[in-house]
Order: C-alpha cells, then sequence, then structure tokens
C-alpha cells in the first residue's frame, strides 16, 4: 500500500470492524530504476532535498460508533504521549551526516597490476630518447577481477627508482661503473616524478586499462660525456586502492 | 409527541454513558529501523513493477491495553504531517546505471494478528 503524502489521510485498514490485535504496520521506502540490491551495494543514500524532504511524521487515527450512524474519532497514543511521531528520527537529508544503506559494502575487486615489455622495448638506443623524444618501454596494465560491477575504480601509483635517484628524475646506471643518466618516465602522456603519487582512475572491470611507458627527457649532450656501454634502471611500482572493495595484488 | 424524543434522549444517554464500559484502550509504539540495508522488494513483501529494492523504515505496532473491554473500532487511517513528499527522491553517493537521482515510494504493510 502506497502512502500517499500528499493527502490529508491514507486508509489502512477500510471501515471494516478492527479487531485481531496486535496490528503491525510496517513501512518501507522502495526504489525504482534500480534492478538488484547488488547495484546499489556500496551506494549510501539520502533524501534528495529539494525536492523531496525526508518522509515527515504521521499519525494514527480509528473510528468508534457513537449513536446510530455517527462515528467518532480517536487518534492512538503512540510511544505513550506522542500522537504524531516521525518515520525517521535519524537526519536521512541530503547534506547530513547519515545515510542510508550504510551497512552495505560493495563485493571485494581485485586490481593486479602488470608491465608486458617486448624485445624491442627492452633496450634501445638513449638518442631515441633524448630531448622531447619518447621511447616505449612496456606497457602497464591494470586488470579489475572478483566482483562484476559496472562502476569505476581508481589507485594511487608511486614509481620509485632503484637507484635511489633524490630527484623528480629517474637514473639510469652504466653497466660496470658508477655513471648516471637521468630520464624522465612518461605514464601515457603524463610526466611521471621519482617518489610522487599519481593517480589511474576510471578503471573497470577486466583487463582494458591499459597505459604506455616511456623514457623521455635524457639529455643527449651530457649522455655524449659519459662512459660508452649500456645503462639500466629498475623502478618499483606502488599500487594503493582509492576505493576501499578494492583489493591490489 | 414526547416519546420519541424521551427515546432519542435516553439513546443518546446510553450511548455517551456506554465510554466508560471500556476501560482498555488501544496504544502504538513505533520503532525506527536502525538497519536501512537495502533488499529486495519482495524480501519485504513489498514487492511492485519497477520497484525491486527497498529498505525498511519502521515498525508501528498496535496493540490492547489494560483490562476490561475495548470498544468496536472501525477502520484504521495513517494521518501524515509535516514535509514528507510521494514519491520521493533519493540521491546515492556513486551513478547506479549512470543516475545518482532515483524516485522512490513510502509503503505500508500491514499485518494483522500474523495475518498480512
Amino acid at each position: 500500500m502506497v502512502i500517499d503524502q500528499d493527502s490529508e489521510d491514507t486508509s489502512l485498514i477500510s471501515t471494516y470492524y478492527v479487531n485481531n490485535y496486535p496490528i503491525t504496520i510496517d513501512f518501507y521506502v522502495r526504489i525504482a530504476g534500480i534492478a538488484a540490491p547488488e547495484l546499489a551495494a556500496g551506494a549510501h543514500f539520502q533524501f534528495a532535498d529539494p525536492p523531496g524532504g525526508d518522509l515527515g511524521m504521521f499519525r494514527v487515527k480509528t473510528f468508534y460508533p457513537v449513536f446510530l450512524f455517527f462515528l467518532g474519532t480517536e487518534y492512538i497514543d503512540i510511544n505513550n504521549d506522542d500522537l504524531s511521531v516521525p518515520y525517521f528520527s535519524t537526519d536521512y537529508t541530503s547534506g547530513s551526516q547519515n545515510f542510508i544503506n550504510i551497512n552495505s559494502e560493495e563485493p571485494t575487486v581485485y586490481a593486479s597490476l602488470t608491465i608486458e615489455q617486448t624485445p624491442e622495448e627492452s633496450s634501445f638506443l638513449l638518442r631515441e630518447a633524448s630531448g622531447t623524444q619518447a621511447k616505449t618501454v612496456g606497457l602497464a596494465r591494470i586488470s579489475l577481477s572478483g566482483y562484476q560491477s559496472t562502476n569505476t575504480y581508481g589507485v594511487q601509483i608511486v614509481f620509485s627508482d632503484g637507484y635511489a635517484s633524490q630527484t623528480p628524475q629517474f637514473l639510469l646506471k652504466h653497466e660496470e661503473i658508477d655513471t648516471y643518466i637521468p630520464f624522465t618516465v612518461l605514464f601515457g602522456s603524463e610526466s611521471i616524478e621519482n617518489g610522487k603519487m599519481t593517480v589511474w582512475d576510471n578503471l573497470v572491470y577486466g583487463s582494458s586499462n591499459t597505459k604506455i611507458l616511456s623514457v623521455t627527457g635524457i639529455d643527449q649532450s651530457y649522455a655524449q660525456t659519459c662512459v660508452s656501454g649500456e645503462y639500466s634502471d629498475t623502478i618499483y611500482v606502488t599500487i594503493t586502492p582509492l576505493d576501499s572493495n578494492v583489493i591490489a595484488q | 409527541m414526547r416519546r420519541p424524543v424521551f427515546l432519542l434522549f435516553m439513546l443518546l444517554l446510553l450511548a455517551l454513558g456506554g465510554n466508560s464500559l471500556f476501560s482498555a484502550k488501544l496504544a502504538a509504539t513505533y520503532s525506527e529501523e536502525i538497519d536501512t540495508t537495502i533488499d529486495t522488494s519482495y524480501s519485504f513483501g513489498v514487492g511492485a513493477p519497477n520497484y525491486s529494492i527497498a529498505f525498511h523504515v519502521g515498525t508501528l505496532t498496535i496493540q490492547k491495553t489494560g483490562n476490561g473491554q475495548l470498544r468496536n473500532y472501525y477502520g484504521l487511517t495513517l494521518d501524515p504531517s509535516g514535509y514528507g513528499n510521494n514519491p520521493l527522491t533519493l540521491s546515492s553517493s556513486r551513478p547506479i546505471n549512470g543516475n545518482s537521482s532515483f524516485n522512490a515510494q513510502l509503503v505500508a504493510k500491514i499485518n494483522r494478528n500474523s495475518s498480512t
């Protein structure tokens, strides 16, 4: 039975003789446009304002015979004294600190980071990444598994230089001696600083979340002064989920 | 001519005096639901097309109190007051199917001595 808040009265039991006490009336709010509770898992709700407000208050009345066909009205005491009580004492209106469905948790989603590298990407000439030139060295992929949700998620990522660079740039080290050549990492189109957090958001379920990793920013004139040979770096990646129901693997 | 008037007067007295015969009365308790976790409307017994999910608001229990006879009552009516609207609008903390605002209805399920 839908409660018509705009009308003065809603008949709960029509004018039949009321007996069979106790009578229990449970109130619910049912929501349109969401097909299953799983879709609302982890989503918290409030009564929008405006319009909508909250549920307001109510009182209950019944009728008794007085004389011939005349009926008297009796308001039923609720909780001893109050004739009119709020459906919710808790403030669930928009902007309050309280939320409906707060105990619901979204099922766990697992985020797994992999770095894919082809043989052609594993080594390159320094001049290929000098100045504004960028050399692709791999593909970062985050796969979301577990609960299949249509929601999007995000993670924080920190790239840290394996040679403990103290600057925003990363360091390539000569294979034998302590000679270093600074470089910059491009994460997609974003320039990454050593040890600084970046956000990867709008991640969707599955394995289609990818970003190209490139090396750029090598000062070629400086590199030419360095000892010839092979240079390399190891970069450590740390990911931290931004959503409480996401676990990074 | 005086007899019908007298009879009417006596009936009125009986009706008014009869009130004192009823020492029991109706009283209600209302408890707000703390756990507003959403479930299917059907599991709550308030299923309806397009309204697939719901949450519990509270429970009103009406019962006889006191000893003695309870007068006969006819009908039970809910009298809303305050600032509520129906249909309601709920906003969600994240989009669901691309929407963050949803229409909702306040509904009641009545149980009379264990019969819905």
